[in-house]
């Protein structure tokens, strides 16, 4: 942390297809929001900077597609991942219940070092809708988020602009801390440095 | 050891040797008389050797002819005589035409070549006029002239002063293509420059640059070392300072520098006895050079192996002091600059040999078809003299044909020695288009990743296997089998044949390091005792070489000390090195995104249709092919699936334990029997539950958790887990549900009632009834829970349901009384069992009743009764056995509403016992009840049971309230007569007043249904508002009418 060099965050958003990642992503970074639905195709990202502890940040937001699980993205997707967004939407269980499903996948495939501290926040998305469609409580929500080691959670609404800013915001401070442990475990001369470099040179191998 | 062979091509010709030139199918041969021997040059279709046959001898001059070359386009043959250049017409060479070149006198050499124009295009096909031309380049005293770079061709010569006299000349790219822009110029074996030309500067069209002044890079050990079991090394015994003595004075013969053209611009020059690559440019191209044992007597380059003459002591005559040293051929691989083989010419019966010349064969035309460019041909020609004088005058020099192998073996047998790299240095001179698969680049680099992984070099290899979209279950048998590979373990020894290299392919080429350093110690010696022979600064190369060479090759090499810090895969070990596991997660996570793409358009059919990957042998696993997933068989990329994932399993076990639980959770092809065992290993239950619950093998997990409560005290962590399992299973796997219940039951069938009450989807669609005919069999006391909750909870009102919960609630009280226990406990579960039988609709009274002893539960009994209409016999239960008049009263409250007379029956009863009975007739009872309900009760059937001496006292309030009702009565019906009758008669004046009623019916009139007159016809009158219709239209018009109202 002393050298002060520029930090990249590299945040993965996961979530059931159409719980509003792309519209999360759109809203934070472009201020923007359509009612369209369009679904997104294998993998992009979008980079926002911002001032997380004094410290001048950019964030590069992975939007992946949800619908079919998990393309060909390749080995070097997930990995040197900072921070794993899970994102549901409100008024639909099924997708609060894939959370589950997702996390272990995130974990299986980025196999981080600290799988147990690795940060991961959770976004109940779509609160603007009427209050007699939501099917998922706060409460419930945020006892899963508890029982998986006090996972942050925070209900969004992208349409309306609710909350997104804190939550990412949230995001990428618990991005940065685990960027700086990465850091510490690359100052030991252990093996595993290999790895970590080689995932920075590492583009896309699509 | 390489295929390259040497045969003799013309043995002892009977004369010295001077020059030799061969050209398509012919081979010019110089003599030292100045004769020019022609022979023909052929390589028969059956054999590889060449054959020569003398065709002409013509006498040239009187001075030996000191070098040959033919112009090709204008077919002309270049003679270099007594510091003279001649060119003979080659067609008219009886006739002795000849054009001397005067502006070349005192010349050295020459160095002739064809190029391309600029502005011209190569034709496709050979014919003669393709407007390729000549160049010629002489190297005289001081001076060097080029001929055929201007207009006037070859009779154009332009010159350039040099300050010292080009010995040898090297163009370093090859004929035919455009002109030459530079010429290596060779002075000495130490010093050279670079000749560029420029036609299109008038002024300076020829100029010359210095190549670099620093010295060459070393050499690496690779160049040195002989082949594996090669006899003919470059072992230097102990004498050796006598026979190099010896050796540099008959060798003096070869002052002149020498070098040769590789590939890509790319020339070698000899530097004494390292050979040091250079660029058009003048700067190295390598940071190795290549190492001789001594200064070369001949070099040649045919691609990709450099072919040097070095003389080399004979090892086994090295006690004798008269060793000579044998001209010895040695081939170097160009690309890795690695010693493939060294072949010594035969050794004459006196003296020893030199070699002179050793040339490139030149072919018209290389052939197009890439396999024949493979097979083994001759490569060069060698010229040899004994150096003994009367040898010399009675054989005279011979000619050899060097053969190489055919590169296919050759890359086979690089394979073989470990040096995989150098196989791929082959494989990328010549082009692998003539090679079969397993020879060429992809396989090779896949086995060099192999041998990277023998290094310790993880990362890079599994970058490689990635891009060859490895079998995983090859790389997984890298790994020890204790941990990951299991059966599918490999010794290293054997990774290279499992790769499919070639049997007996080594991981790394086999250094003997005492012999090494044996070596490396004489040629030190011997390198040593030569004192100012060589130059310093090749002993130091040597000495650095030797030491080396006494450490196993391997990039850790270079850095001393650093092979400490890759730590390498021992067979011993059971957890392989950090390094090793990561890269191994890397393959495997990027196989597993792979898999995910290739499974969503190609599906994979369900693991139960194929027996489990665990009885497949290592080696059908082992042979599944290393071709991208989309292209697998669906039973291929299932076995590929299983493979990748219990590998993953398997890895994360030893180096993320906590993944573990993860990947069992998601869905995943893991084959359970070959990681179940290490999961219990590790205690990894949970995770080995999620998997065997993923996997649909609920007995193993259901069995596991039974396995894991028996260890647990606390009942609140002994059943929950079993619990919970049972209640996501649902009603496909019901008897699996019940058989896994029994022991939760046996020992707390309060806790197992939740596997059958708990509000879960999978739990409310079980079928009842087997879960009430298994409980009942289990548990009663569970049973009657669960029946409880059916009914109550979940509104069941199916009467076998009732039935028997009202049984089991019979034989609850029944089996209470059976025991001295509490009365209250009876008590309460009798209270249960009347308040449901009065509650329950839906309960079969007459199976109840059966099951009731004649004497028991009387109230119970009164109740059922009751529900099958008996009630006379229910109301002498209530009055006779339990004289509880209060309750049958109520009884009949219950029952008045549909049995008008069931208080009459009461009163029956009490008054009326019947004889057998033996009972007094209840008065009491019975005037309260006549009190009470008076009115429900009919007066003269009661008169009538009254006994006849009654008080009037009692009976009075009866009469009373009986005759006030039936006052009340008789006004009721007189009020409602005066009632009907007064609506009749207001009803009889409407009728008259409609009856009053007319309608005109004119000619005019028209019906409003069916718009016509209606005349005289019958009609009808609609109310109330008198529209008038046909008759025949009266149905369809009312119809409308009412529909209009709505």
């Amino acid at each position: 942390m002393a050298s002060r060099k520029k930090v990249l965050l590299k945040v993965i958003i996961l979530g059931d297809s159409g719980v509003g990642k792309t519209s999360l992503m759109n809203q934070y970074v472009n201020k923007r929001f359509s009612n369209q639905y369009k679904a997104t195709i294998g993998a992009d990202f979008l980079t926002r900077e911002l001032v997380v502890d004094d410290r001048v940040v950019t964030m590069q937001l992975w939007d992946t597609a949800g619908q079919e699980r998990f393309q060909s993205l390749g080995v070097a997707f997930y990995r040197g991942a900072d921070c794993c967004v899970l994102v549901y939407d409100v008024n639909s269980s099924k997708s609060f219940e894939a959370l589950d499903g997702w996390r272990d996948e995130f974990l299986v495939q980025a196999s981080p070092h600290d799988p147990e501290n690795f940060p991961f926040v959770v976004l109940g998305n779509k609160i603007d809708m009427e209050e007699s469609k939501r099917m998922v409580s706060q409460k419930r929500a945020m006892t899963w988020c508890q029982a998986k080691g006090n996972i942050p959670y925070f209900e969004t609404s992208a349409k309306e602009a609710i909350n997104v800013e804190q939550a990412f915001q949230t995001i990428a401070k618990n991005a940065l801390a685990q960027e700086a442990e990465t850091e510490l475990y690359n100052d030991y001369p252990d093996p595993i440095r290999i790895d970590s470099e080689n995932s920075q040179n590492y583009g896309c191998n699509c | 050891m390489a295929g390259f062979s040497i045969h003799p091509l013309l043995p002892s010709v009977k004369a010295k040797i001077t020059a030799i030139y061969q050209h398509d199918d012919r081979l010019y041969v110089g003599l030292a008389s100045g004769s020019l021997q022609i022979h023909s040059y052929t390589i028969p279709k059956d054999d590889d050797k060449p054959k020569a046959e003398l065709l002409k001898t013509h006498t040239l001059g009187k001075r030996p002819i000191d070098q040959i070359g033919i112009l090709g386009e204008s077919k002309q043959i270049i003679i270099l005589s007594d510091t003279v250049v001649t060119l003979y017409s080659l067609p008219d060479l009886p006739k002795k035409s000849s054009i001397v070149l005067n502006q070349a006198r005192s010349a050295h050499c020459f160095a002739h070549t064809t190029y391309l124009p600029k502005g011209l295009k190569k034709s496709s096909d050979s014919t003669l006029d393709n407007g390729m031309k000549d160049l010629l380049v002489v190297g005289c005293r001081k001076k060097v002239v080029v001929y055929g770079t201007g207009k006037g061709g070859l009779k154009e010569g332009w010159e350039l002063n040099l300050p010292h006299s080009p010995r040898t000349i090297i163009f370093p790219s090859p004929p035919s293509t455009s002109l030459p822009e530079t010429i290596d110029l060779l002075f000495t074996p130490q010093t050279s420059v670079l000749l560029h030309i420029n036609p299109a500067s008038s002024a300076n069209r020829l100029s010359v640059s210095d190549v670099t002044t620093s010295p060459p890079p070393p050499s690496s050990s690779a160049s040195l070392i002989a082949e594996e079991g090669g006899s003919t090394g470059i072992t230097m015994g102990m004498g050796a300072l006598s026979g190099l003595g010896g050796y540099v004075g008959l060798g003096s013969k070869s002052a002149a520098p020498l070098g040769t053209r590789t590939v890509g611009g790319e020339v070698l020059l000899a530097r004494d006895d390292l050979g040091a690559f250079l660029s058009s440019e003048g700067n190295y191209t390598r940071t190795e050079s290549l190492q001789w044992p001594g200064p070369p007597d001949a070099l040649g380059f045919a691609n990709p192996y450099i072919y040097s003459v070095v003389p080399v002591l004979p090892s086994s005559s090295a006690s004798t002091s008269s060793a000579i040293p044998i001209p010895t051929i040695q081939i170097h691989l160009a690309p890795t600059l690695i010693l493939r083989q060294a072949l010594t010419l035969p050794s004459p019966s006196a003296g020893g040999l030199s070699v002179s010349h050793m040339m490139t064969t030149i072919k018209a035309s290389p052939s197009t078809v890439p396999a024949e460019n493979m097979v083994s041909s001759t490569k060069m020609l060698v010229v040899s003299t004994p150096t003994d004088k009367q040898l010399s005058q009675a054989e005279g020099s011979s000619i050899w044909a060097l053969n190489s192998g055919e590169i296919g073996d050759e890359v086979d047998q690089l394979v073989k020695e470990g040096r995989v790299s150098d196989a791929i240095g082959l494989v990328e001179a010549v082009g692998e288009n003539g090679l079969s698969p397993s020879r060429r680049l992809p396989h090779l680099q896949t086995l060099q990743a192999v041998t990277q992984m023998a290094k310790g070099e993880y990362q890079s290899a599994m970058e490689t296997f990635l891009i060859f979209n490895v079998n995983p279950a090859l790389i997984l048998s890298l790994f020890p089998a204790e941990t990951i590979s299991g059966r599918l373990h490999v010794p290293k020894d054997q990774w290279m044949e499992l790769f499919g290299a070639v049997e007996g392919a080594k991981l790394a080429p086999h250094i003997e390091t005492d012999k090494e350093e044996g070596t490396a110690r004489g040629i030190l010696k011997s390198v040593a005792g030569l004192g100012g022979l060589s130059k310093k600064g090749s002993i130091n190369g040597l000495r650095e070489m030797g030491d080396n060479a006494s450490i196993r090759s391997g990039k850790s090499v270079d850095k001393n000390g650093e092979q400490e810090k890759v730590p390498i895969m021992k067979e011993e070990d059971a957890i392989p090195p950090r390094a090793a596991l990561e890269a191994l997660m890397y393959f495997l996570s990027d196989r597993r995104q792979k898999l995910a793409g290739a499974i969503s358009t190609n599906h994979l059919p369900p693991e139960s249709e194929y027996p489990p990957l665990s009885s497949l042998s290592a080696k059908e696993q082992h042979n599944l092919p290393s071709i991208p997933f989309t292209e697998l068989t669906p039973e291929q990329l299932l076995r590929v699936a299983q493979v990748i994932y219990t590998g993953l399993i398997k890895v994360y076990l030893v180096a993320r334990p906590i993944l573990v639980g993860s990947l069992c959770r998601i869905e995943n092809w893991c084959d359970v029997e070959e990681v179940e065992e290490l999961l219990k290993a590790q205690k990894k239950f949970g995770d080995l539950i999620d998997l065997y619950q993923g996997k649909k093998m609920h007995g193993k997990a259901l069995k596991m958790l039974h396995e894991l409560a028996k260890e647990e005290e606390d009942k609140l962590d002994r059943y929950p887990p079993t619990i919970r399992y049972l209640q996501k299973l649902g009603p496909s796997q019901l008897s699996l549900i019940l058989k896994s219940s029994d022991w939760i039951f046996d020992e707390d069938p309060k806790m197992g009632l939740q596997i059958f009450t708990a509000d879960e989807p999978e739990v409310e669609s079980l079928p009842r009834s087997e879960v009430m005919q298994f409980l009942e069999k289990t548990n009663q006391e569970a049973c009657i829970g669960y029946l409880e909750h059916v009914i109550h909870t979940l509104g069941e009102e199916g009467s076998d349901f009732h039935d028997k919960l009202a049984e089991l609630y019979h034989a609850r009280v029944k089996a209470e009384e059976g025991k001295n226990g509490s009365i209250e406990l009876r008590q309460e579960y009798y209270a249960k069992l009347l308040e449901f039988l009065e509650a329950s609709k839906t309960y079969r009274p007459y199976r109840l009743i059966s099951k009731l002893a004649a004497d028991e539960m009387p109230e119970a009994r009164a109740f059922l009764l009751g529900r099958m209409g008996k009630h006379e016999e229910a109301l002498r239960i209530y009055v006779y056995r339990l004289e509880d008049y209060p309750q049958a009263e109520l009884y009949c409250v219950r029952a008045y509403p549909t049995n008008d007379d069931i208080f009459l029956l009461l009163l029956r009863i009490y008054l009326r016992p019947s004889a057998n009975s033996g009972k007094e007739a209840l008065l009491s009872p019975a005037l309260s009840l006549l009190s009470k309900y008076s009115t429900s009760l009919p007066p003269s059937p009661v008169l009538d049971l009254l006994p006849p001496l009654v008080p009037m006292q009692e009976v009075d309030k009866f009469f009373l309230l009986t005759l006030r009702d039936t006052h009340t009565k008789q006004n009721e019906a007189r009020l409602l007569k005066n009632l009907v009758k007064g609506r009749n008669e207001e009803l009889d004046r409407l009728v008259l007043g409609l009856e009053g009623k007319r309608v005109r019916i004119t000619d005019q009139r028209i019906c409003p249904q069916c718009h016509k007159r209606l005349g005289n016809s019958a009609i009808a009158v609609h109310s109330p508002r008198g529209e008038v219709t046909h008759l025949h239209c009266k149905d369809s018009f009312s119809a409308k009418l009412s529909k209009s109202r709505g």
